[in-house]
């Protein structure tokens, strides 16, 4: 249990629209262990990224509870979940992960710019960051001028400079054509390995699913056993 | 094909759509309501004015008071009139419910004319009954509340004259403030003559005015002529009946600011329009691209495009119609008079829509102008071509500027219209300059350790929609503060006014050998004058004229009623005033101004149809008056056109009401007329108040469109911008963070814009004063501070508070679907 870093208890999520109630999550249990690689694999509906959204905190469950690095999220202010997201877990989405009118480095640093650190501080760890995933010569782009490919890495960047305990990633690779998908699975899975960082991805690849340590299969908003 | 595509992407963003709508129609709806001021105005101060003559052309009257016409007859044998209206109309005291009694003035008409000037509108009672008694009269609504009186009631009138005789009157009818009630100062009383109203004088059908109206075709002038050889009225004064060319001269003056102003509201609108449509370019050309990509020709793409402006422009510009129309009357309503009807000018209302939709379609065509001069891909990210052509237009704009406000101000006779073009200059300057400033102040605010601070540094340094709505803000606020400067600074003149006019009294009805001492030895007169007091037309070499007021000055004690500024030494103006010879008169400052008339110059004064030639001997200055007076000697208005004084002005040492009262009773077996001037102009006083409250009505509506402008801005603005606020949350920014980083968004904008449109607004209040030469008014600059940095920091904190206002917040979120 000391090293569990994320749990869910019988997750259910509905939508109301026009009175028809729609029930996405029909009562998810799981967990996620620290320096763990799973991915969340699915049909297109069956709810997987409703679930990352809940896991992550950017939404709320309709019944049961999130344990987030050992948060009830049902409890945690808007400004500490900021500040999780500042220091202790990132997002990554399939695409229009940056903000288009800040040039890529700007975009990496901006957690550490919103928790108000000091340049010289992470200097070095974003260079080492950015040599990592080979986007140091791109820096002074805006997104507009990078590849898909390239914007992704700007992404995971951004998700890593924070030495965060858990990525959560939504189809990063959706928007990739195989080659550069395949890329950024082998940087995911090496940043898993070297940086022993916690890793829960939403895909519906089964190749790019391969790369993870665990697979949980969403079916109909239930986990397939 | 191309209306579905039209049609679907104006779906896409049903906010977006409704907001330029709403940008369009509105500002249809202020072309129409600021183009349309001034003849509301004159419509307003024409029914004023005409209130006692109607729909009449002539008046035939006495040349003094004592005079009675006694031949009527006459009148019916001529050709070309249409009507003869003959009546009774003299000043007598009414006694009120709480037993004081006050003026009111007593009009009879014969049985079958009553009505024949003004249809009387009854609010209660039955019009018909006003000639079933000849005790039966009808009051107007406030005379009904003040004396306590309902239909039916009697009250008691009481002759100015031969002792005061008293008569009394039944209502038989309560009117509507219209027609002869509209200027009901003092109360008009409506009656009958023959047993009604004249009993007042003895009880015999005695008429001292008849009006005239010509028929349709013949000259005025003409029938004047005619009426005024014909022997039973050689000794009377044969005039028109209301002075169309005062009502426009007056009307004209009143609302000029407003509409100069108009023209500054206009490139507001315009800059509106241009901002909502240029905020939608990045969509425009990713749209664009996606289509060019499926196949779609230049042709298509214009087509499409087009469509989709055609569309919204048509539906902003009927809305806008719509909208225009009924507000404006609506607000015309509200505030000048809720019984007057006033019209709506078709034509102009048809131009302010056509001007709305011919602007948006041009407007909407920059984005296709960025759409054809990039590649698709460019396009399709929006790419920005590094230019700059901002810089050097700004700065090239600010020369011209500065050049021609140096020609303006420094070349004689510049003025004018070149005024009105400053003070465009000086709008697009404002708009040209913003973004730069903004842009520095941002980066200013970026170096605070905050986050949110950091956040909306970003967001105006780099967003080209920070610049856009700066933009929009700076000409706003630049508008607001020279409407709200306008309409503070023409109210404050005209307080100053009745402030000068609260001591004095004016008594009329008096005989030419009035004794000046008995006035003064009334207690609470400070002293006395006898004057001429009249209407006249004053020409100038070239051609110009213009309606001015003669006051007839014994010696130079005319000099002594109001507070002049003297252009010429005080000394020489006395000496003219009191010289025994010579024909020179002295007039307003603002004459020299605007047509260039100096000392020595001739001037024809018309009086009545005579003309007369006299001599500009020297300038004074009175602000509110501005070129409405001129200055001459009683023996030179003796001399050239028979006038003798028939009013005695009083200067009263404590309050003129009470002051009044005394030398009513002082003088009670005279028929004097003894009001305060304050009272006796009441209507003229309420009417320019009302105007005012309308141009201060304007202000705070075009104030709302500013704001509405700004809004529909933001929202078309980040519409775009969703994801962005998303990726800030998931790097860590919290929703109150995010809120505080919009608030300091729009509070870096719009205060840079008020700083920038504060400074700019000076030199374009300049040009506005000069502008108004254009209505022959002359004034020195003028500026009030506090008010223009009221209304802008008003403004301001309306925009800053935006965010909080409406809820940004609660559709902050990072989830995508």
């Amino acid at each position: 249990m000391s090293n569990r870093i994320l749990q869910a208890e019988n997750v259910k999520k509905s939508y109301v629209a026009d009175s028809l109630v729609t029930e996405v999550l029909k009562g998810v249990s799981l967990s996620v262990d620290e320096g763990e690689f799973v991915a969340i694999v699915g049909e297109s509906g069956s709810g997987k990224s409703t679930l990352l959204y809940l896991l992550a905190g950017i939404d709320k469950p309709t019944e049961g509870s999130v344990t987030l690095l050992g948060r009830n999220l049902a409890s945690v202010s808007d400004e500490d979940m900021a500040a999780m997201r500042r220091r202790e877990i990132s997002f990554v989405y399939q695409f229009d992960n940056l903000v288009p009118h800040l040039t890529a480095y700007e975009n990496i640093v901006l957690p550490l710019v919103l928790d108000k650190r000091k340049e010289k501080d992470y200097r070095d760890s974003v260079s080492e960051v950015c040599d990592f995933l080979g986007i140091s010569a791109r820096l002074n782009n805006l997104p507009k001028q990078l590849s898909g490919g390239e914007q992704q890495r700007v992404a995971l960047a951004r998700a890593l400079v924070t030495s965060p305990k858990i990525i959560f990633l939504d189809e990063p690779t959706g928007s990739l054509d195989k080659e550069r998908g395949t890329q950024v699975m082998e940087l995911l899975k090496k940043i898993n390995e070297e940086r022993k960082v916690a890793l829960l991805m939403v895909t519906h690849s089964a190749a790019h699913s391969a790369y993870a340590s665990r697979i949980i299969t969403i079916e109909d908003g239930l986990i397939k056993k | 094909m191309i209306f579905n595509l039209a049609l679907k992407n104006l779906k896409v963003k049903p906010w977006r759509t409704v907001a330029t709508i709403a940008v369009i129609a509105l500002a249809v709806a202020m072309f129409f309501c600021m183009f349309s001021f001034g003849d509301a105005v004159y419509e307003y101060i024409y029914a004023v004015e005409t209130s006692a003559a109607g729909s009449s052309h002539l008046l035939i009257k006495g040349r003094s008071n004592e005079d009675k016409l006694a031949f009527v007859d006459p009148l019916y044998s001529l050709e070309d009139v249409e009507y003869v209206c003959p009546s009774l109309s003299l000043y007598a005291l009414a006694k009120r419910a709480d037993g004081e009694s006050e003026y009111v003035q007593m009009r009879g008409f014969d049985r079958d004319k009553l009505q024949l000037l003004q249809t009387i509108e009854a609010a209660d009672g039955n019009v018909d009954d006003l000639v079933a008694n000849e005790d039966n009269v009808a009051v107007s609504e406030a005379m009904a509340e003040r004396f306590g009186l309902k239909v039916g009631s009697r009250f008691e009138v009481s002759s100015l004259a031969g002792g005061g005789k008293s008569v009394g009157f039944i209502v038989a009818v309560i009117a509507e403030s219209d027609g002869y009630f509209l200027s009901d100062a003092p109360y008009c009383v409506i009656g009958t003559v023959d047993g009604g109203v004249d009993r007042l004088v003895g009880g015999l059908p005695v008429y001292n005015e008849i009006y005239i109206r010509a028929a349709d075709g013949k000259s005025t002038d003409e029938l004047a002529a005619e009426i005024a050889a014909m022997p039973e009225y050689a000794n009377l004064t044969v005039d028109v009946s209301a002075d169309t060319g005062y009502v426009k001269t007056r009307a004209d003056g009143i609302s000029a600011p407003v509409t100069v102003s108009g023209v500054a509201v206009a490139v507001l609108c315009v800059a509106g329009i241009v901002l909502i449509f240029a905020l939608g370019i990045a969509d425009k050309r990713a749209y664009a691209s996606k289509l060019t990509v499926a196949g779609a020709t230049k042709a298509q793409l214009l087509g499409i495009f087009l469509t989709e402006s055609a569309i919204i422009a048509f539906i902003g510009a009927a809305v806008g119609a719509l909208l225009a129309g009924g507000v404006f009357v609506l607000l015309l309503k509200a505030v000048l008079s809720s019984t007057l009807t006033f019209s709506v000018n078709g034509l102009l209302l048809f131009g302010a829509s056509v001007a709305g939709f011919a602007v948006a379609l041009a407007a909407s065509l920059y984005p296709l102008l960025k759409v054809f001069g990039s590649s698709v891909r460019e396009n399709l990210d929006s790419v920005q071509k590094p230019a700059k052509s901002g810089v050097v237009f700004a700065v090239a704009l600010a020369a011209v500027t500065l050049v021609l406000l140096l020609v303006e101000n420094l070349v004689p006779g510049a003025m004018g219209v070149l005024s009105v073009v400053n003070m465009i200059l000086l709008l697009a300057l404002g708009g040209a300059v913003v973004p730069f400033a903004v842009r520095g102040a941002a980066k200013v605010a970026g170096r605070s350790s905050s986050p949110a601070l950091k956040v909306a540094s970003y967001s105006v340094v780099r967003e080209r929609r920070a610049s856009r709505t700066s933009q929009t803000l700076v000409v706003g606020l630049m508008v607001v503060m020279l409407l709200f400067v306008s309409w503070s600074l023409t109210t404050s003149i005209f307080g100053d006014y009745t402030k000068e006019f609260e001591n004095m009294i004016l008594v009329t009805n008096v005989s030419s050998d009035v004794n000046l001492d008995e006035f003064e030895a009334t207690q609470g007169v400070n002293s006395a004058y006898f004057t001429v007091w009249r209407q006249a037309d004053i020409s100038f070499a070239g051609g110009k004229q213009s309606t001015t007021n003669i006051i007839g000055s014994d010696g130079a004690q005319a000099l002594g009623l109001m507070a002049f500024e003297y252009v010429t030494p005080e000394a020489d103006v006395r000496n003219i005033l009191e010289s025994a010879e010579g024909d020179s008169i002295v007039l307003d400052y603002s004459v020299h101004e605007l047509n260039g008339v100096s000392v020595g110059d001739g001037v024809v004064l018309k009086v009545g149809g005579d003309e007369r030639e006299f001599t500009v001997g020297g300038f004074v200055r009175h602000n509110f008056f501005n070129g409405n007076y001129v200055l001459v000697s009683q023996r030179l208005l003796a001399e050239k056109f028979a006038l003798s004084p028939d009013t005695v002005i009083l200067v009263a040492d404590s309050d003129a009401e009470s002051v009044a009262e005394a030398v009513r009773s002082a003088f009670s077996d005279r028929n004097y007329y003894a009001v305060p001037a304050i009272e006796a102009y009441k209507w003229d006083v309420q009417s320019i108040d009302s105007v005012f409250n309308l141009v201060g009505t304007l202000a705070f509506v075009l104030t709302a469109l500013v704001f509405v402008t700004a809004l529909a801005g933001v929202t078309v603005g980040r519409s775009l911008s969703e994801r962005t606020r998303g990726t800030l949350l998931c790097a860590g920014l919290s929703k109150s963070a995010l809120l505080a980083s919009e608030t300091a968004e729009h509070a870096v904008s719009v205060l840079t814009a008020f700083v920038l449109a504060f400074l700019l607004s000076l030199p374009a209040a300049l040009c506005l004063v000069n502008a108004l030469r254009l209505f022959g008014l002359y004034f020195g600059f003028m500026y009030n501070f506090w008010v223009a940095v009221t209304a802008g920091l008003s403004v301001s904190a309306l925009y800053v508070a935006v965010p909080y206002v409406f809820g940004f917040r609660k559709r902050y979120g990072m989830m995508r679907r």
